[in-house]
């Protein structure tokens, strides 16, 4: 299962068929701007780089090395165009199956902090 | 019972640092194309002993699961930006910790080492020829690679002739 590669070649294609993403038009032919599969969809012609960044769908499993601390959240180098967010709330924290609901505290975020604290003590960095 | 903001950073701290390596999965993507990813599962989490390898993300191909146990001895983590996880097997037994705390002071055995620097070049050779990257795909390498030693493997006769067998062999699978 190999992708073809094609370089930037010109296109001999005229005018008639659309023009996609990833390339342009020049003396009258379209002409591949980035190197990649091409495309053709009844007569839209694009290509699909084969360098590019990682665009996300929902779902999707990332491996990504965190760049920043900030407050209420984390900020992950996905190879993405933005660095990607992974928010406190997002996490789950050791203990978290254990929650003693005996813990309460005036708001929910509040009382989860404090599990948060009491738990942290066991962890060895 | 105020939380300053430095108590609050200094707490999530002690969970990831910069530099720690973390899989996630992708819970939403924002108007501006960033995404906001989530551990909330027991599978996902901070990653300790293991070997990371960047090729393009158009090479990964889309599966039902990314997280491999390779019957050569190894885990594999397939992120879809490219990003791939080898490390040791994973016992699928061993949970309860929510995948946080690291396990940095286990000594990894030299044959098990060698498994995952095997995979590491079988993976960036395959990536190097342009080819789809997935459980199959990288099983059969790795198979293929068993006849050179682990540093030939970094050479271009090498990469290309294991990605025209591994080629080969998938092909054949599937006809079948």
């Amino acid at each position: 299962m190999s992708f073809i590669r094609k370089i930037p070649l010109k296109n001999l294609f005229q005018i008639p068929f659309a023009r996609g993403h990833g390339t342009y038009v020049n003396d009258n032919e379209i002409k591949a701007s980035v190197a990649g599969v091409m495309e053709k969809v009844n007569k839209l012609i694009s290509i699909r780089p084969l360098k590019n960044r990682y665009v996300g769908e929902i779902g999707d499993v990332v491996v990504g090395r965190i760049t920043d601390v900030q407050q209420k959240r984390w900020k992950v180098n996905t190879n993405s165009r933005l660095d990607s967010i992974l928010f406190l709330a997002a996490v789950n924290l050791p203990g978290g199956k254990n929650l003693n609901i005996g813990i309460f505290s005036v708001t929910k975020t509040q009382s989860q902090f404090t599990i948060f604290i009491t738990n942290f003590s066991h962890l060895n960095r | 019972m105020r939380r300053r903001n430095t108590e609050d950073e200094q707490m999530m701290r002690k969970f990831l640092q910069e530099g720690d390596l973390i899989s996630a999965e992708v819970q939403n993507v924002y108007t501006d194309g960033s995404l906001s990813l989530h551990t909330r599962s027991l599978k996902y989490g901070k990653l300790s002993q293991g070997v990371l390898v960047k090729v393009f993300p158009s090479l990964i191909k889309r599966c039902k699961t990314h997280f491999h146990n390779l019957a050569c001895g190894a885990s594999v983590i397939l992120g879809n930006n490219g990003f791939i996880w080898i490390s040791p097997t994973i016992n699928t037994d061993v949970e309860g910790s929510g995948g946080f705390t690291q396990n940095l002071n286990e000594p990894v055995p030299r044959s098990d080492r060698e498994v995952i620097v095997r995979l590491r070049n079988c993976i960036l050779a395959l990536a190097q020829c342009k080819m789809a990257l997935y459980d199959t795909s990288i099983q059969y390498a790795y198979d293929e690679s068993l006849k050179y030693e682990i540093d030939e493997l970094l050479k271009q006769e090498a990469i290309f002739d294991l990605a025209f067998l591994t080629q080969h062999r998938l092909r054949i699978q599937d006809e079948q």
